[in-house]
């Protein structure tokens, strides 16, 4: 199996693919016996991009991050959502990553928080169903006044 | 609500390349459903290698228990410092330009025994495929914890005789 080691190491390739823009209201977490849970329901938000363009369905959802000490382990993203594209398409969309403020493995900070997701689709038949069977990765930005996330996410090709 | 700079802004993101994970394969047996497939192929073992990871993966520790168009293994790891690792192999794996997975045809017959064992899966070389995963991993508070914390894609290949994967991991920074 040397062999495999010496075989060039294959590429990945993103695309960008579309932008979501979520605000917020609510946020309210609590402790569970094992580990701490948050619920952050969509107040409203948008979908704008090449591929995809809709809104993000108030209150269809939330995060329901799960997290131990915030402030060192950072939470992990935990989201169920419905969008719905400009069509009028409905979109179920889970998200799962991670946020925090840790170094990273290679030894650097992350540039303000460490805020990348891996989202999972389900969408009915026609121009929309190419989310699910397609790896997306995204990265986010936090924002205040008003509270918002900002989410761009590529299509690994 | 979006003002036009809103609407260029778009983040940036890396990749690095952090490891590799051969997999090896014996049994494929696929249990199709009435409305869906699901399959049960066990690790019989596999090695690690790459700049952040060293070990080999436990052999029969899991399987891919997988569906329509992809992948949902669970399995674990061993880093060769003896410290063991769960991880989670979740994506995608059908036919370039397929709009229907491969996995699952819905069954008009009983099926045989024959037809529910080594179903084919064949080698990149042969039948191009779209192959990407999303790892998820748990690891024990040190040196490996990063991985508990880092959102890691993947591409992988097959190949036959023997009948192995490989698995090409980048974290996203």
């Amino acid at each position: 199996m040397a062999e495999d080691e010496q075989r060039p190491v294959p590429k990945i390739e993103l695309e960008y693919a579309f932008s979501v823009r979520i605000f917020f209201k609510e946020r309210v977490e609590f402790e569970a016996p094992g580990h701490g849970r948050g619920y952050v329901p969509p107040a409203s938000g948008e979908v704008w991009g090449p591929r995809l363009q809709g809104k993000v369905v108030p209150y269809s959802g939330a995060d329901y991050a799960i997290f131990q000490d915030i402030a060192k382990t950072g939470i992990h993203i935990n989201t169920h959502y419905m969008l719905q594209a400009d069509d009028g398409a409905w979109i179920y969309i889970r998200n799962i990553g991670y946020l925090h403020r840790n170094k990273l493995f290679n030894g650097t900070m992350p540039k303000g928080v460490y805020f990348r997701m891996t989202p999972y689709f389900d969408a009915p038949k026609g121009p929309h169903d190419w989310l699910t069977r397609t790896i997306i990765v995204g990265t986010a930005a936090r924002r205040s006044n008003p509270d918002h996330s900002l989410f761009t996410y590529y299509a690994v090709k | 609500m979006a003002d036009a700079q809103d609407q260029d802004d778009v983040i940036p993101v890396d990749l690095e390349y952090v490891f590799s994970i051969r997999i090896d394969f014996k049994e494929r047996i696929r249990v199709p459903g009435p409305i869906q497939s699901n399959v049960y192929v066990p690790a019989a073992g596999g090695k690690i290698w790459g700049p952040r990871f060293q070990g080999k993966v436990v052999p029969y520790s899991g399987a891919d228990y997988g569906g329509e168009f992809g992948l949902d293994a669970h399995y674990m790891l061993q880093h060769d410092d003896g410290t063991y690792i769960y991880i989670h192999n979740q994506g995608y794996l059908y036919p370039m330009g397929s709009e229907t997975g491969m996995a699952h045809k819905p069954p008009t017959k009983p099926v045989t025994p024959e037809e529910q064992t080594n179903f084919p899966a064949p080698p990149s070389a042969d039948v191009p495929m779209y192959f990407r995963i999303t790892p998820y991993f748990n690891a024990p508070v040190g040196p490996h914890d990063w991985l508990t914390r880092t959102v890691i894609v993947g591409t992988a290949d097959r190949f036959q005789n023997p009948d192995h994967t490989i698995f090409t991991y980048y974290a996203v920074l």
